[in-house]
């Protein structure tokens, strides 16, 4: 298997440069400017040195970007390390409803992906069940996560960039969860429920 | 190397970089290698912290996911709480000097043009402690010291950062001895 160790030096600055840019960009890599993830071979030893630090390579509509291995965030989520507390999440789920699983069950959004949502206004989050004072703290906090963003001078919010680093299963996993709080007793919940039943668990041991 | 300390290596270098700041369980180091990256260890002892850095000359261009929005106000009381105690410009910014939280608080108010602190203390506090769970300072309330993720800037980053040294946010001339 190819590896850092065995590129010429060139081909391994194109791979460092790549992988500095995909771990740190707010947002997706366009591949044309990154010669390490047009060039097949390359990419294959990006992929390798990410999967060296838990990560994992993921193609999105419009380029590449990073993310945790599906078995890596299941651990580090055992533990406690980067978990949204309750209201984090309910405030963050009402902002994905309404920007992009609503628009997209109407045929408004096209594509799986989490990033590209339509605005919400900041009112409609506040027609919850959810406290404002803690609608506004949590919407603070998950801007600074960069898991929602502000448009529109701060009066509607959208899904952040760091949505885009969502696995395919992650993402998956969540329009599932969604659609089991949107129609609990409908059909597909009874499918997603019985799928999951039957699958493996995803975090392994790594003796942490 | 078997293959559960080559994924343990994985996990550890995952959760460094989850968490920022942290002690590793198992040498990283030439894990972190395989990966294009580096780990610096700030500080002796027990009570070093490692933390998951880049490869000297190959730093990102784009500002970093862990870095503070180059425009808010956390970056300001960073940018100012680095001039009060990277005193020696040649030198790397780590680890400085120690300096009073009350020098940092002078140093924004010339800064900002403010005329009271009172105004301003609370957020300034709030955004120090801010700074102090991430690791981007270091210690005890009252001192501000800069913490392991200013070791872990490449002889690059420092570089970068002295052609801005003398825009720093600083105490007023003559003003520190007073704090």
């Amino acid at each position: 298997m190819t590896g850092l160790d065995d590129l010429s030096p060139d081909r391994e600055l194109l791979v460092l440069r790549a992988i500095a840019a995909l771990e740190s960009a707010d947002g997706t890599l366009r591949d044309s400017e990154f010669p390490a993830l047009v060039d097949p071979d390359l990419r294959e030893v990006v992929r390798r040195c990410l999967d060296e630090a838990g990560r994992v390579l993921v193609r999105t509509d419009n380029g590449y970007t990073s993310a945790y291995a599906d078995d890596i965030a299941a651990v580090l989520a055992d533990e406690g390390i980067g978990v949204l507390n309750e209201y984090e999440r309910a405030v963050l789920v009402l902002v994905l409803l309404h920007s992009v699983a609503i628009p997209r069950a109407k045929g408004r959004i096209i594509g799986s992906g989490w990033a590209q949502g339509e605005p919400v206004p900041r009112e409609q989050i506040s027609r919850s069940q959810v406290p404002e004072t803690i609608i506004r703290d949590c919407l603070q906090r998950l801007e600074k996560r960069r898991l929602i963003r502000y448009v529109g001078r701060g009066k509607d919010v959208a899904p952040g960039s760091q949505l885009a680093r969502l696995t395919p299963a992650a993402s998956e996993r969540l329009w599932e969860d969604l659609l089991l709080l949107a129609e609990p007793n409908g059909v597909m919940a009874g499918v997603i429920r019985r799928r999951r039943k039957t699958r493996a668990p995803i975090a392994k041991d790594y003796g942490a | 190397m078997s293959e559960h300390t080559a994924d343990s290596a994985r996990f550890e270098l995952a959760k460094l970089r989850a968490l920022g700041v942290g002690r590793t369980s198992l040498p990283v180091g030439s894990a972190a290698r395989r990966a294009g990256r580096t780990v610096v260890r700030a500080g002796s002892g027990s009570g070093a912290l490692e933390i998951l850095s880049w490869v000297e000359g190959l730093e990102p261009e784009a500002v970093s996911e862990h870095t503070p929005s180059a425009k808010s106000f956390e970056t300001l009381v960073f940018t100012a709480c680095l001039g009060a105690c990277w005193q020696e410009r040649g030198e790397h910014p780590w680890p400085g000097v120690p300096a009073p939280e009350d020098q940092v608080f002078r140093a924004l108010i010339d800064e900002r043009g403010i005329t009271s602190v009172e105004s301003y203390s609370g957020r300034i506090r709030r955004v120090l402690t801010s700074l102090r769970e991430t690791a981007w300072l270091d210690g005890a309330l009252d001192t501000v010291r800069l913490g392991p993720r200013v070791a872990a800037w490449t002889e690059n980053d420092a570089a970068v950062l002295r052609t801005v040294y003398t825009k720093l946010p600083r105490c007023p001339r003559g003003t520190e001895a007073s704090s």
